[in-house]
C-alpha cells in the first residue's frame, strides 16, 4: 500500500495548476484579458496575435497592468491569441472578428484548478478501485 | 483511505506550482575552476522542464569577496546555462531575479550557495537584504544527513513567518515552519541536492544547497 501511496503522491503533482493563466475574450472588442488562476491580472505578459488563415505572427506585445490586450484586426475571421509570461504559464484563445456564423468564443486555457482537483480525485479513486478489484480477483 | 487520498492530492495541488531554481555542475569546486550554472524550472525537481525567457530575467549575478558581477546565460533545450569561474576561495552566492518587464516587483528569486572545496563560509554573508530570502543560519557546507539545519525566511532583511517546502533530489518532501522568533529546523534524510521553496505575497524564493552523507 505504501508503494501505491508513494506513486500517487508523485502522480498527483501532475495536476498542479495553481498558477496557470486563464484568457477570456473582451466582449465587444478584439482583445483579451489574461488572469492567473488566483485571480491576479497577468500583467505585462507576452501576447502573440495570429491572423485568420495564417501561421505568421500578425502582432506581438505585452498585456497592460490589468492583463488586457486589444488589437486592430485587418480582416474578418477567427484570430488566434497566444499568451506566455515567460515563466512557464501559457494559454491561448480564439477571438472572432466580423460576421462569423458560429464563432468559438470559449477560451482554450489550462484546466481550472477546481476541475484539476476533481479529475485528480477521480483518477485516484479509479486506481484504488482497480487495485481492490485486482486483489479480490486474486483471492 | 479517502483521507489519505485527500491529503496526497491536496498537498501537492496547493504547493506544487512550478518553481525556478539554480543548479551547478559542482557544489564544492576548486578555486580557479570553471563550472556551469544551470537555470532550471518545472514541477518535478530535479528534472528541468522549462527555462525562463530572456525578457523575465531581471538579473543573474555572482557575489563573492571580489564583488558582484553579472552572468550571461543561454538557453539549452529546457534550461539555461551560464559559465562561472571560481575567482576566490570564499563563498560564491549566485542570485537569479525573475521579473516581468515594467512590473515594479520581482516574481521570483532563486539562489545557490557555493563554497569551494577546503573553504568555509559565514552565514552572515548569505543574505542580500532585498526581497524574499531563504536563509540558512549555519554554514551551508556543514549540512549533513541526520544533522539539523536551521533556516530562516526574511523579507527585506526582516524575519517573517513562512512555510518552507524542501525537496530532496533523491526523493522525499518535507515542510518546515519558520517564525520570526524561531527559525525552522530541517533534518536531511538523504545526501545530495535539496531545493527549498517559500511563497509569500505571490512571490517565490528558492534556495539550492547540497547535503553531505
Amino acid at each position: 500500500m505504501s508503494g501505491i501511496i508513494f506513486f500517487l503522491f508523485f502522480f498527483s503533482t501532475g495536476v498542479a495548476f495553481a498558477h496557470s493563466i486563464e484568457v477570456q475574450p473582451i466582449e465587444g472588442d478584439p482583445g483579451i484579458v489574461a488572469r492567473y488562476a488566483d485571480g491576479a491580472p497577468a500583467a505585462f505578459v507576452g501576447v502573440n496575435i495570429i491572423a485568420p488563415d495564417s501561421d505568421r505572427v500578425f502582432q506581438e506585445g505585452l498585456t497592460d497592468r490589468e492583463g488586457r490586450f486589444v488589437f486592430l484586426p485587418s480582416t474578418h475571421g477567427i484570430w488566434r491569441i497566444h499568451v506566455d509570461d515567460g515563466m512557464g504559464h501559457t494559454a491561448h484563445t480564439e477571438v472572432p472578428v466580423g460576421t462569423i456564423s458560429s464563432p468559438s468564443t470559449q477560451p482554450v486555457t489550462h484546466l481550472p484548478r477546481g476541475w484539476a482537483l476533481v479529475t485528480g480525485i477521480s483518477v485516484i479513486w479509479a486506481l484504488f478501485s482497480t487495485c481492490g478489484w485486482w486483489r479480490a480477483r486474486r483471492k | 483511505m479517502v483521507l489519505v487520498a485527500a491529503t496526497i492530492l491536496g498537498g501537492p495541488v496547493g504547493s506544487h506550482a512550478h518553481e525556478f531554481w539554480l543548479d551547478a555542475s559542482e557544489y564544492r569546486p576548486d578555486t580557479a575552476a570553471e563550472i556551469t550554472i544551470y537555470l532550471r524550472g518545472g514541477h518535478y525537481f530535479p528534472a528541468s522542464a522549462l527555462a525562463p525567457a530572456d525578457r523575465v530575467i531581471h538579473r543573474l549575478t555572482a557575489t563573492s569577496s571580489a564583488g558582484t558581477r553579472d552572468l550571461s546565460s543561454t538557453t539549452e533545450k529546457r534550461e539555461r546555462r551560464a559559465s562561472l569561474v571560481i575567482s576566490d576561495p570564499g563563498l560564491h552566492r549566485i542570485d537569479l531575479v525573475l521579473q516581468r518587464p515594467q512590473l515594479e516587483k520581482p516574481d521570483a528569486w532563486a539562489r545557490l550557495l557555493l563554497v569551494p572545496s577546503g573553504s568555509t563560509s559565514d552565514p552572515a554573508q548569505y543574505a542580500s537584504g532585498k526581497g524574499l530570502e531563504i536563509l540558512p543560519l549555519m554554514p551551508i557546507e556543514t549540512a549533513r544527513v541526520g544533522h539539523s539545519l536551521l533556516i530562516n525566511v526574511i523579507r527585506d532583511g526582516i524575519a517573517v513567518k513562512a512555510r518552507i517546502q524542501i525537496v530532496a533530489a533523491g526523493g522525499g518532501v518535507a515542510w518546515v515552519d519558520s517564525m520570526p522568533e524561531q527559525p525552522a529546523a530541517f533534518t536531511p534524510r538523504k545526501p545530495g541536492r535539496h531545493l527549498a521553496t517559500v511563497t509569500d505575497g505571490g512571490q517565490t524564493a528558492t534556495l539550492m544547497f547540497d547535503v553531505q552523507p
